[in-house]
């Protein structure tokens, strides 16, 4: 069979799949969350199983017992959220008041006519805080209504949150069974790969395992340690909110540069309400810089060590792209795809070059020089 | 109620294994801890008679170890004949030097029967050899041993004045 022949088939089913997920890549969500669940899980299985204990019970306790804890506390915070929920909706005229209060003292003290004469940058500042001004004016007409109206769309709200539930669902029953198959997995899909590509293949399996593995554990452990931080920082100036804020933050830090970001707008927000003043966003601000300049100095070299490394303009586009394709979830899963990217050409292009002659191994240079003795 | 608590969770076929891998020269000296991060490291795939593991030419990176059937072992002449280099049988194990270079297979390797293997991966050993440095080292070792007694039967068999500079390849 000749080169073209040899490689049309192969293509041709590679291009029919790519083509049959991308048209319904609309409910593989679950399935690449519960692939996400099962890199997470294994290393915790994998610590029971080298010594010697079976999988499938291991992954059965240990399930079991995660779900356990993981429903305890869902309903545990469901039970804080909705008490905080029912405390904001009832303090929610007077933190209107405070915030627009604050906006009028801000804009007042930013007035063009108090700023120096010739800056430019207090005037525009002034204006920009005016319309922010009017929108809490507007918010602080309609705050009084706010927990009847919530009340009242409360059955729509349950609807939307349906799909979620879904997920909820479904993403830790596929991977449950993800993470029972494991290693068997691996070797279904070997079985399947011509004999003389064998080594290629488990090699790009390994590769992109690794690869994936590593990024999902090291983004999941780095937004750990930035909420902890974060909430340490929020309890620190007294923030109100200061659990819930930095856990949106370190959620939101899976997508990177997001998290921090995240913490200036809702910190900002709580900041404005609670404190009214600018030394209050301020502390924030300095909080948020904090977290920011100690996960790049301190947590991303030790955790994201053996990560795939891609250059921050990379990892731009790789966010824009995902975004521009698939919304929020290719926001969300745009990194760990350009990483298997990276992965696939590493792997595929050192095993083009040796296999049609293009380069070999380098040659020790000592190999001449120094007799065998 | 013990019996039955330990049946369902102890694994038996990391027993076996263990017993078949011990037997293998490679695995000398491990533990049974480290064992249990060596199957982790290796893939199982199953071969049809006449069926080729690899081709003579193709880039190696990985080691089989051969559990069950047999394997041939063969190398294409200058004349365009297949002639037979060693019939391989459950507890051997070939392509070691691929873990060391990424070089060319020197020869072709094919099932004679039924034939399952484990593979070790380039990248899983090293793996190994950062995160468990014992059987990394256990098996680098050896894998060096085997060189330098390989280096030494052609050394002694080749003549003095070309034993210096020779070339060696690896058999595989």
């Amino acid at each position: 069979m000749n080169l073209s022949g040899r490689f049309a088939l192969p293509l041709f089913f590679a291009s029919a799949s790519a083509y049959f997920l991308y048209r319904v890549h609309e409910i593989l969500l679950p399935f690449v969350l519960a692939a996400v669940l099962a890199y997470l899980f294994n290393p915790l299985v994998r610590f029971f199983e080298v010594r010697g204990l079976r999988r499938r019970p291991v992954v059965l306790i240990l399930y079991v017992s995660l779900m356990t804890i993981l429903s305890l506390s869902s309903y545990k915070i469901a039970w804080v959220a909705a008490l905080e929920a029912e405390e904001a909706a009832h303090n929610m005229p007077l933190y209107v008041q405070k915030g627009s209060t604050a906006l009028a003292n801000i804009r007042s003290s930013l007035n063009t006519d108090t700023a120096p004469k010739g800056s430019r940058p207090f005037q525009a500042l002034a204006r920009r805080v005016a319309i922010s001004a009017d929108f809490f004016d507007f918010v602080a007409e309609h705050g009084k209504s706010w927990p009847q109206d919530v009340l009242t769309r409360m059955p729509s709200f349950a609807l939307g949150i349906l799909p979620v539930l879904e997920i909820a669902f479904l993403v830790p029953f596929i991977g449950f069974f993800l993470i029972q198959e494991g290693p068997k997995f691996r070797d279904h899909v070997l079985g399947w790969v011509p004999s003389r590509y064998v080594e290629m293949a488990l090699g790009l399996m390994v590769e992109i395992d690794n690869s994936l593995g590593k990024y999902m554990r090291g983004v999941s452990l780095e937004a750990l340690c930035v909420g902890c931080i974060a909430l340490a920082g929020f309890w620190a100036i007294r923030l109100d909110y200061a659990l819930q804020i930095a856990m949106v933050v370190g959620l939101a830090n899976i997508i990177p540069y997001v998290g921090p970001v995240m913490g200036i707008l809702l910190g900002g927000g709580v900041a404005l309400f609670q404190w009214g003043t600018l030394a209050g966003l301020v502390k924030v601000l300095a909080v948020c810089i904090g977290v920011r300049f100690i996960e790049d100095w301190f947590i991303q070299p030790t955790v994201m060590r053996s990560a795939v490394h891609l250059h921050p303009v990379l990892i731009v586009f790789a966010l824009m792209a995902g975004a521009k394709l698939f919304g929020f979830w290719g926001l969300l899963f745009g990194v760990p795809v350009a990483c298997m990217v990276k992965v696939l050409l590493e792997v595929l292009w050192p095993w083009y070059r040796s296999q049609y002659g293009l380069a070999g191994p380098t040659p020790l240079p000592e190999i001449n020089r120094i007799p065998l003795i | 109620m013990i019996r039955w608590f330990k049946n369902f969770l102890l694994d038996p076929e990391f027993n076996r294994k263990r017993k078949f891998l011990q037997r293998i020269s490679l695995f000398q000296g491990i533990s049974r801890l480290e064992f249990g991060h060596l199957f982790q490291a290796l893939v199982v795939r199953s071969y049809a008679p006449g069926e080729i593991l690899f081709h003579e030419g193709d880039i190696g990176r990985a080691l089989f170890i051969l559990e069950s059937g047999r394997v041939e072992i063969s190398r294409n002449t200058t004349g365009g004949d297949n002639s037979q280099l060693a019939v391989l049988n459950p507890g051997d194990y070939f392509g070691e030097m691929s873990l060391l270079d990424e070089c060319p297979r020197s020869a072709t390797a094919a099932a004679m029967d039924n034939v399952r293997v484990y593979l070790l991966y380039k990248t899983e050993l090293e793996k190994l050899v950062k995160h468990v440095p014992h059987i990394g080292a256990a098996i680098m070792t050896h894998l060096g041993m085997l060189l330098a007694a390989r280096l030494r039967s052609v050394t002694d068999t080749a003549p003095i004045s070309i034993a210096s500079t020779v070339k060696v390849k690896e058999v595989l």
